[in-house]
């Protein structure tokens, strides 16, 4: 009898294991063999079938970084697009989401709403209209026309997100700032923002996460000046051939600041997921 | 001290002057060009056009297509995230010392950029004779599969890639949402003898409802907006087997540079997302 | 050292909406008072100190220090201090940063504020915990930790919220103590909310008797135990509290459950719906009295709560004799005549 139970409890941890592991393959597996691809070179790429063993060459990183096809001014672009909305995006939404979670504010729910309803606009519904209108300010192709157009997704986002991390502090936090002689001001810098940290590196995360990742906007309102990095995967893709090796080193090259941030801050994602789930969530 | 109210509108004013200017402004804009004719294919044809736009659309054969491929991607994805995200989360919470090798690895599918993972699938796991995919499938004895150049394939392979990157969020939320819940109930129905279904039916689901409810919100809003990773992977097509909503609307606007007519389709695409936006909240706060 | 702070209160009303928390409340705090605020949850004497603090809005009434006007001024021009309930220290500041904030707030100088500190943190004995944060601390240091930042600024005015509510038991007790010996050296006007009534009696020089958003009683812990001004603040007061006992007067005699207390010559020779309260130790049971059955027997240690039921309620007897009484066991109940309390029902006032 209790070895039957044994059995059948060994059974069904193995099949519980074997499954799991089997979608864990499934979810790493493209980017795993990517990584093989990328130190391929072209030729390699095409055996069939598929090589596990070869010996592996820099040749596409090279090609991919240095080579006529480098990446490296659109990383570049990506960077200080991702940076500056980022850093505006803290700048606007901190103090939104503390008059909004904490004060007194005039319409406060319908402010709210606003603000929710705005993370709702569809890309589609301003990938056409900022189309025209950048263009008619000449401000196509620029950092500033693109950071605009940035934060019409980071900045709803970021202020829900900080909104649910205000919410959590205690009120007397405040109150005994206020006894203690502080202003409001200095209540909101001193005793309000350093306890809101995590909520910080969230956003931080997310907003430069979903600028960095972008790619309609980036497609039709960026151009030859100003190329954001997931339009430099084009340059590997044509009609009539896909170098794929190049393609696999330079976008991991590119996915390689994402992917850190998801690793190393694995933990703030999940409450972020969690967190916006809760009021709205994120999109890509 | 200044007073709350004035300090809480100073802190707000900023935020909703962008707000106004980067959404709402554009917005108008996208609907007032929505009764415009504006076609830089043929400018002297410029001008105001009242409903034509509307009505062009509801006898355009290729907007109802499209229309029924964003609901059929809207739909499968959301349903099929939710069953094997929520599979999967069971299933890790029974080998609670791998939690975290499951927690970390979910992370990358959602961090990378859809459009990076559109062009890995196109290439290194679905191109014919090259892509694992096909390897696979010829190695089992199926043979080699046109996933994307055959119509029906390409719908199946863009639902499967969305679902792909997606799911490690439903899992994600989900595995929070188990792994929150009081054991104690779960000992009483225990005591009571209740069956491990019964148990899933009785006590688990309606306590992740919530969970579950908040994640087909997201998960509809993001399919409904989804681009990237079907432009990389097919472009719409082939032909137009794969051209959702989206790309539809962006072929008209951008290659075929007819201004007035794609407004009219993002107009459409921001009506359908507020409408399946407003049925989902108003479930949400009827279970609340 | 200067006059202290007079407080004084004037027909304080305030409600949330339709929902009226304090009711045309009226008081004066006398300098360098240690004044209770005494009452069950909900019943507004957080609200009553949260007022003075300049942390709620207030519907009606004026509040006045030292004769002035304060009642729009903000928490902080109003110089009090105030301890939390939940202490309310700042999570992500060391214990010096902590106590120094009100300090650094108020402008005062660097080397100064090093000073004050050292002084406020070894009142309290905690200098040596002033490079942790707040987190490393137990809650005996932690509630320390918000005294301190209390008494470094001197306040005219310092504010306590159930300081001793989160700590243990034996916590408590000492701290209780050190608390009025603070109170002492410092000599400072001091508001303290509690719903201990052995808190209140212990450290109070008066007492404010809160209940259902009004303040019922003030007087000296004294005067309120023996001298209940209503059936509410009877029923509130002792532990346990007061019996309360239908009772009327017919033909001049006071009569309880149909039982004869005493005689009663007021201007009134028949009246009805009175109550009678009498405190637990003033009653007795013998061979004669008021029909009642044992009920429930509260052992204590060195005394004992004997719960008996008079007609359908429940009387609490309390005595330090070792009684062989078994639960359900019928008894006669006697009142002390020269211990009982009379009030009216009607009205609630005592009589």
């Amino acid at each position: 009898m209790n070895t039957i139970n044994l059995n059948k409890k060994i059974f069904r941890n193995f099949i519980i294991t074997f499954l799991s592991t089997f979608i864990l393959l499934i979810w790493i597996l493209p980017l795993i063999w990517s990584i093989f691809v990328s130190f391929k070179s072209e030729i390699e790429v095409l055996a069939y079938p598929p090589n596990v063993f070869f010996k592996p060459v820099l040749d596409n990183y090279k090609a991919a970084i240095f080579g006529s096809l480098s990446i490296l001014s659109e990383l570049s672009d990506s960077f200080i697009i991702a940076s500056i909305t980022t850093i505006l995006t803290l700048l606007l939404s901190i103090p939104a989401a503390y008059s909004l979670a904490r004060l007194n504010l005039f319409g406060k729910k319908k402010i709210g709403f606003y603000v929710l309803a705005t993370q709702m606009i569809p890309p589609m519904g301003l990938v056409i209209p900022y189309y025209l209108i950048l263009g008619k300010f000449g401000w196509l192709d620029t950092y500033h026309g693109m950071i605009i157009v940035y934060m019409t997704f980071s900045l709803p986002f970021a202020i829900w997100l900080m909104v649910s991390f205000m919410e959590d502090i205690p009120r007397e936090m405040e109150e005994a700032a206020f006894l203690d002689k502080a202003s409001r001001i200095k209540t909101l810098l001193y005793i309000i923002v350093p306890q809101v940290k995590g909520g910080i590196a969230v956003t931080t995360i997310f907003t430069f996460m979903n600028s960095w990742n972008e790619f309609l906007f980036a497609v039709q309102l960026s151009g030859n000046k100003v190329r954001p990095v997931t339009i430099a995967m084009y340059n590997f893709v044509s009609v009539e051939q896909t170098l794929w090796a190049k393609l696999c080193a330079a976008a991991l090259i590119a996915m390689i600041p994402v992917i850190i941030i998801g690793l190393i801050g694995n933990n703030h994602i999940v409450k972020g997921l969690t967190l916006g789930a809760v009021k709205g969530g994120g999109r890509k | 001290m200044m007073s709350e109210k004035s300090f809480a509108t100073y802190l707000i004013t900023p935020s909703i002057i962008v707000l106004l200017l980067t959404t709402t402004f554009p917005i108008l804009y996208l609907i007032w060009s929505s009764f415009q004719n504006i076609n830089l294919a043929m400018p002297w044809m410029d001008g105001f056009v009242g409903f034509k736009n509307y009505i062009e659309m509801f006898q355009d054969k290729q907007f109802w297509k499209s229309f029924r491929l964003t609901i059929t991607y809207t739909a499968s994805t959301v349903i099929l995230q939710l069953i094997i995200g929520l599979g999967l989360a069971l299933l890790v919470l029974k080998i609670p010392k791998a939690q975290w090798v499951f927690r970390l690895m979910a992370i990358l599918p959602i961090v990378l950029a859809p459009v990076v993972v559109g062009l890995f699938w196109r290439t290194l796991m679905l191109a014919p004779d090259f892509g694992i995919i096909d390897f696979f499938t010829k190695t089992i004895g199926l043979g080699s599969f046109a996933w994307l150049s055959e119509p029906r394939l390409a719908v199946i392979s863009v639902i499967l890639i969305h679902t792909w990157q997606w799911t490690p969020f439903a899992f994600l939320v989900l595995l929070a949402s188990l792994a929150s819940l009081p054991t104690d109930l779960y000992e009483a129905a225990k005591i009571d003898k209740a069956p491990a279904y019964k148990r899933f039916f009785y006590i688990t689901l309606p306590l992740i409802r919530p969970a579950i409810i908040i994640i087909i919100i997201i998960r509809s809003m993001v399919a409904l907006s989804a681009y990237a990773a079907i432009y990389a992977a097919t472009r719409g097509g082939p032909g137009t087997a794969t051209e959702i909503l989206n790309l539809y609307a962006y072929r008209t606007s951008f290659l075929e540079v007819n201004f007035g007519y794609g407004s009219t389709l993002a107009v459409f695409i921001l009506l359908i997302t507020i409408t399946v936006a407003g049925i989902l909240y108003s479930i949400r706060k009827k279970r609340s | 050292m200067d006059k202290g702070l007079k407080i004084e209160i004037k027909n304080i009303t305030k409600k949330y909406g339709k929902v009226t928390i304090l009711e045309d409340v009226n008081l004066t705090i006398e300098p360098n008072e240690f004044f209770a605020f005494l009452g069950p949850s909900g019943s507004g004497k957080t609200t009553t100190l949260r007022i003075l603090a300049g942390l709620e809005e207030i519907n009606n009434g004026q509040i006045f220090f030292n004769s002035k006007d304060i009642t729009q001024s903000s928490p902080g021009s109003r110089d009090v201090a105030m301890v939390f309930q939940s202490y309310a220290l700042y999570p992500h500041m060391s214990v010096f940063e902590n106590i120094s904030f009100p300090l650094k707030m108020d402008g005062v100088k660097k080397n100064q504020i090093n000073e004050f500190v050292k002084q406020a943190s070894q009142r309290v004995k905690i200098e040596h915990l002033l490079n942790r944060k707040p987190g490393q601390l137990s809650g005996g240091q932690q509630q320390r930790v918000a005294l301190a930042r209390a008494i470094v600024r001197k306040p005219k005015l310092f504010l306590l919220d159930e300081p001793l509510s989160n700590l243990d038991a034996k916590l408590r007790l000492e701290t209780r103590v050190e608390l009025k010996n603070l109170h002492k050296s410092l000599n400072v006007t001091t508001v303290y909310v509690t719903h201990d009534q052995e808190e209140a009696m212990t450290l109070a020089n008066r007492i404010g008797v809160f209940l259902k958003g009004k303040l019922m009683q003030v007087g000296t812990p004294k005067e309120i135990f023996d001298n209940p001004a209503s059936l509410d603040v009877a029923g509130f007061i002792g532990n346990p509290p007061m019996n309360l006992l239908d009772a009327e007067i017919v033909d001049g005699k006071l009569v309880v459950e149909g039982k004869l207390i005493k005689n009663y010559s007021t201007i009134f020779k028949n009246k009805k719906d009175l109550v009678v309260g009498i405190r637990p130790n003033d009653i007795s049971l013998g061979e004669d009295g008021i029909e009642a059955k044992v009920y429930l027997i509260e052992q204590l240690g060195d005394s004992s709560i004997i719960n008996l039921h008079i007609n359908k309620k429940i009387v609490k007897h309390k005595t330090g004799e070792n009684l062989t009484l078994e639960e359900g066991e019928d008894v006669k109940v006697s009142l002390n005549p020269d211990k009982i309390y009379l009030f009216d029902k009607i009205t609630g006032l005592k009589i």
